[in-house]
């Protein structure tokens, strides 16, 4: 999966692409962890080009919202697929995210 | 009032079914080799044999694995189901390898198959008794959730398949006959036995890989991970945060290690009690699992307490989903 990260005004966007899953979940969580440490009041995940979701995924979403309450930031979720959408749906964590 | 039925119950009675209908094969093989000399049919029924053997360990796997766990074995018998698995695998790749050879060198030195027309018939009805028995154990496998008696409705589906291919290597084989190539005839028998051979190869590998990564302690699988992380966003709310998810199983059994942190001021009763009910949730949703959830208090090192707000989650209402 290839991650990018940009920063605009007060707002960090982690562009992903590819599947976000066992393997990526890791990477994703160190860009992650580097976004809340910058003075930033929003995260915002895009998801265009996400294209499956698995459980080590969702376990970096929540994770992501837990740390973004503690220190006073947003996170949200871009730009998903159907399918993507469907998933996080179904794990019930989409409220979170809105 | 009737009792219902126990996994257990459904696990006795498709390895009971597969002990007496692998008995019928092999006695019904060994008598057609007596008047066919037929290799594809010895490999038939190196198979079956095989498959006896397997039903026997398993027979008694299953009685081994429904045991309770004891001070010798705290976690239960669950994995005896996977050696079962990876055994099987072992057997039928052993047996592939074998008759490959001798398919080798039978087609160097062919010989006439004699009456193939029973060869065919044996074949035939032996193909139908392994999808009867494939169908019945699948369906005993549904009901137990046993990945060994799955694996055994697997292995019968593909013993089908292969009857079915060697009653069909003997159509082929009494067809170049008729058309007057009896030289080619020959030839057709070492080939479906070298085929046969090289078809049981791949799933049989792959079963013993599964059962060999299962005996590693394997993750649960992702159905179960997501119901995991469905319950853990439910009750968001009432935790700080969620460490490490370590899962594994054995045998039917799935066993889910969960570290969480609990606000620093939170009564050990409360915290439990939350924690509890977590565990209450993850149980009914992940089933025959085994969740243990270890409890660590928040070291008041987080941002909250750094910026001397009360940790929110002391109000713990238990969910906003």
């Amino acid at each position: 999966m290839s991650i990018q990260v940009k920063f605009e005004k007060d707002m960090a966007i982690l562009c992903l692409e590819g599947n976000f899953d066992e393997t990526s979940s890791r990477s994703v969580e160190e860009k992650m962890m580097e976004c809340l440490s910058k003075d930033v009041k929003n995260i915002r995940f895009d998801m265009s080009k996400v294209k499956y979701v698995s459980s080590a995924g969702i376990r970096v979403l929540i994770i992501a919202y837990k740390k973004a309450l503690k220190t006073g930031k947003k996170i949200s979720l871009a730009a998903m697929s159907p399918k993507v959408e469907e998933t996080i749906r179904t794990v019930g964590i989409l409220p979170m995210f809105v | 009032m009737m009792n219902m039925p126990t996994p257990e119950m459904y696990m006795k009675r498709a390895t009971l079914a597969s002990l007496y209908i692998n008995i019928v094969l092999v006695l019904i093989k060994m008598s057609a080799l007596v008047f066919v000399n037929s290799l594809a049919i010895a490999i038939d029924l190196g198979i079956s044999f095989a498959g006896l053997m397997v039903s026997f360990i398993l027979y008694y796997s299953i009685r081994l694995a429904s045991r309770p766990a004891d001070m010798a074995h705290n976690y239960g018998y669950g994995k005896v189901e996977h050696v079962c698995e990876a055994l099987e695998g072992i057997v039928l790749i052993g047996i592939a390898v074998a008759m490959s050879l001798q398919s080798f060198v039978k087609l160097l030195h062919p010989d006439e198959v004699k009456l193939p027309l029973v060869g065919m018939l044996v074949s035939m009805s032996c193909s139908g008794l392994n999808f009867a028995g494939a169908y019945y154990i699948f369906k005993m496998s549904v009901k137990s959730g046993s990945p060994a008696i799955k694996a055994e409705a697997l292995h019968w589906r593909m013993e089908g398949f292969i009857s079915a291919s060697i009653s069909a290597a003997f159509i082929v084989s009494m067809e170049l006959t008729y058309l007057s190539f009896s030289d080619l005839a020959h030839y057709v028998d070492p080939l479906a036995a070298l085929v046969v051979s090289v078809l049981i190869v791949f799933p049989s590998f792959k079963l013993a890989k599964e059962a060999f990564f299962k005996l590693l302690d394997s993750s649960v699988e992702e159905e179960s991970q997501m119901e995991i992380l469905r319950h853990l966003g439910r009750h968001i709310h009432s935790y700080c945060e969620f460490g490490n998810i370590r899962t594994r199983v054995a045998g039917r059994k799935k066993f889910v290690e969960i570290s969480v942190i609990m606000p620093h001021d939170m009564s050990l009763r409360q915290s439990h009690r939350m924690l509890l009910r977590l565990k209450n949730d993850l149980e009914r949703a992940v089933e025959n699992s085994d969740v243990t959830i270890h409890m660590v208090p928040c070291g008041k090192d987080c941002d909250f307490s750094a910026r001397g707000e009360m940790c929110p989650y002391m109000r713990l209402p238990d969910s906003l989903f």
